[in-house]
């Protein structure tokens, strides 16, 4: 495999879809180049989330991105949601289909979050026959996101960036470098983000994630509900010089802003990779500024506590 | 490595502790865990690194502080009224009672509150006479949860409703033989309070309070992909009642006629033709049918 992104086009600067900018996007079709969905609110959907989806995929390029694949899981492969993910793709003619690499539970359980790995050669070779197998069955190249992760296992054996790209070359799935999570996960675990990101397989980046995080001092929560800070544009121009641009995306799940402060976030990165100057500190980040017209609340949706990291994403029904 | 776990070892382990209403070390020290990694929470280091600002538990604790605060957050954006009428540390109590016992096992967050409504009516104290405040919650949790069924479920949209003109079609001596094909969204709901009013008021952003007892058959539905409540009669929803547990017309009639009061059976027959009319105008069904047609 040689050929950059797997063959698969750059999409431009998307923006990740969410019910409360569902209708602002029908009435104003704004202009953005791409939506990234969450495949789960959608798979089982026979509702408005499901005929507001076939609107948009009418009318721009959609990309799956899934938040319960469990690919580092020790419980058996879901075929059932396998299939409703493969029927969901066709529909949608979705670009391409991603996760993430994590495990989100054992025992039948799912926590709804993206738990780490341990980086060893056990762990390799067990994510790397799964990623077989799902790309087998859905007949298409898995595209896997490194996750915002918390802790560190004794029993790793290598470094993150070292098992992402073993695992993308012996399972010759893509990767969807998440920026921020870089960042996040370097803060956490004392390590170097500009190391993280050159040690990777460049070549086989399809797609880059971008969102805000939470600062809790210690630590840092990768909780979407904010600007993208100055540190993780940094890291986006080197990532961006790197890969020689693929598709941008930016991710915002909590306290959701008005759609064109989320359009303008992403737009922010075309921006940057068009002006070749050294980044002054504070042009990019706008975490002072007063978010107007927050939409969140008028969906009913309660604020989600700072502490919690993505994902959590519930389509709340609307009733007359 | 010599003495690595094995990942199923590590991966059981870790939803233990972190699954742990009481925390890490309680979790570490739950023997479920011990079962799987035999340490105490003063060894936690052994499996879990250290980071310069953040100790092994600390750092666990990002993932269990999560866990119960995600799908609690995601429980009370389905049951908004259901939150608002218990008060954020009561609804938080019952969540935590309710995800210990019915712990998600879905890819999806859509499936997550199914089993609340059953979790509230299992729960309910025995000694309160009915209907009470239990049956309030118990009443509005099926109603919160009926929406979002109902919102997400299967609906009317591309489906052509049945038009009047559909029951006029049918020869008179073969009425009592049809059967209603209703839009898969229409739901019955019975409930002891005006529990549609209060979930309107919540989401209206009123304070309301818990209302006295009052009779309430609703039918739910959808059109245009946004729910739809209406308020019937009694002899009205059993008339439905009978139809959606399958019944001809003439039998459900015979159902529903009970439920009327001694010698209003008149009333009832003259009534028919104005509900006929308003379910086809509504949407409620989509079709009406003869035994072999
Ligand atoms: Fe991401």
């Amino acid at each position: 495999m040689s050929e950059a992104r797997l063959g698969l086009p750059d999409l431009g600067f998307g923006v990740g879809l969410r019910t409360v900018h569902y209708q602002h996007i029908l009435r104003h079709q704004p202009d953005v180049d791409w939506f990234e969905i969450i495949s789960e609110n959608y798979m089982d959907s026979g509702g408005r989330p499901r005929h507001v989806l076939e609107q948009i995929a009418e009318q721009y390029p959609v990309v799956m991105h899934g938040v319960s694949l469990s690919i580092g899981s020790t419980d058996p492969l879901n075929f059932e949601y396998l299939e409703k993910l493969k029927t969901l793709a066709a529909w949608t003619s979705a670009a391409w289909v991603s996760d993430h690499v994590c495990w989100t539970g054992v025992n039948g359980l799912n926590g709804h979050d993206l738990l780490p790995l341990p980086c060893n050669e056990d762990t390799l070779k067990h994510v790397v026959d799964r990623i077989r197998i799902v790309q087998d069955f859905l007949e298409r190249p898995l595209v896997l996101e490194n996750p915002s992760t918390y802790v560190t296992f004794t029993d790793s054996t290598m470094s993150e960036w070292e098992f992402v790209t073993r695992m993308a070359e012996e399972s010759d799935c893509g990767l969807l470098l998440d920026v921020n999570n870089v960042y996040v996960s370097c803060f956490n675990h004392d390590l170097d983000p500009i190391e993280f990101i050159r040690s990777l397989p460049h070549e086989r980046i399809v797609q880059f994630h971008l969102a805000g995080h939470t600062h809790c001092g210690t630590h840092i929560i990768d909780t979407h509900d904010n600007f993208v800070t100055d540190r993780v544009w940094e890291l986006y121009r080197l990532a961006h010089r790197l890969t020689g641009g693929v598709s941008t995306l930016l991710e915002w799940d909590a306290q959701i802003p008005d759609f064109d402060v989320v359009h303008g976030e992403v737009l922010k990165a075309r921006d940057l990779i068009h002006d070749n100057s050294e980044l002054a500190p504070g042009t990019l980040s706008s975490e002072s500024t007063q978010l107007s017209g927050t939409s969140a609340s008028s969906s009913g949706q309660a604020a989600r506590p700072a502490t919690v990291p993505q994902p959590a994403v519930f389509v709340a029904a609307e009733v007359e | 490595m010599a003495g690595q776990r094995s990942l199923t070892q590590l991966q059981r382990w870790m939803q233990e502790v972190i699954t742990n209403p009481d925390g890490i070390v309680a979790g570490v020290e739950s023997s479920t865990a011990r079962q799987k990694i035999d340490i105490d929470g003063t060894r936690i280091e052994e499996v879990i690194g250290r980071s310069t600002r953040l100790g092994s538990a600390e750092r666990l604790a990002v993932y269990g502080n999560a866990y119960f605060a995600r799908l609690i957050e995601c429980l009370g954006d389905e049951f908004p009224a259901t939150r608002f009428a218990l008060g954020e540390e009561t609804f938080q109590t019952f969540a935590l009672g309710y995800f210990e016992q019915s712990p998600s096992t879905s890819y999806s967050l859509g499936f997550l509150g199914a089993r609340f409504p059953q979790y509230l009516i299992d729960g309910r104290p025995a000694d309160i006479p009915k209907p009470g405040w239990p049956d309030f919650l118990i009443d509005l949790a099926t109603l919160e949860r009926a929406y979002a069924e109902v919102f997400d479920g299967l609906g009317p949209e591309k489906l052509t409703p049945l038009q009047p003109e559909a029951l006029q079609a049918i020869p008179i001596e073969l009425i009592s033989e049809v059967r209603f094909v209703p839009a898969p969204s229409l739901r019955l709901l019975e409930a002891s309070f005006a529990v549609h009013e209060y979930f309107t008021a919540v989401r209206q952003s009123q304070s309301p309070e818990i209302p006295a007892p009052q009779e309430t058959l609703l039918v739910i539905t959808r059109r245009d992909y946004v729910v739809r409540r209406g308020i019937v009669s009694r002899p009205e929803f059993e008339l439905l009642r009978a139809i959606l547990d399958g019944n001809s017309l003439g039998a459900a009639i015979e159902i529903a006629a009970e439920e009327q009061p001694e010698g209003t059976n008149d009333d009832f027959a003259a009534n028919l033709s104005r509900w006929f009319h308003h379910w086809a105008s509504a949407g409620w069904f989509l079709n009406v049918e003869l035994p072999n047609s």
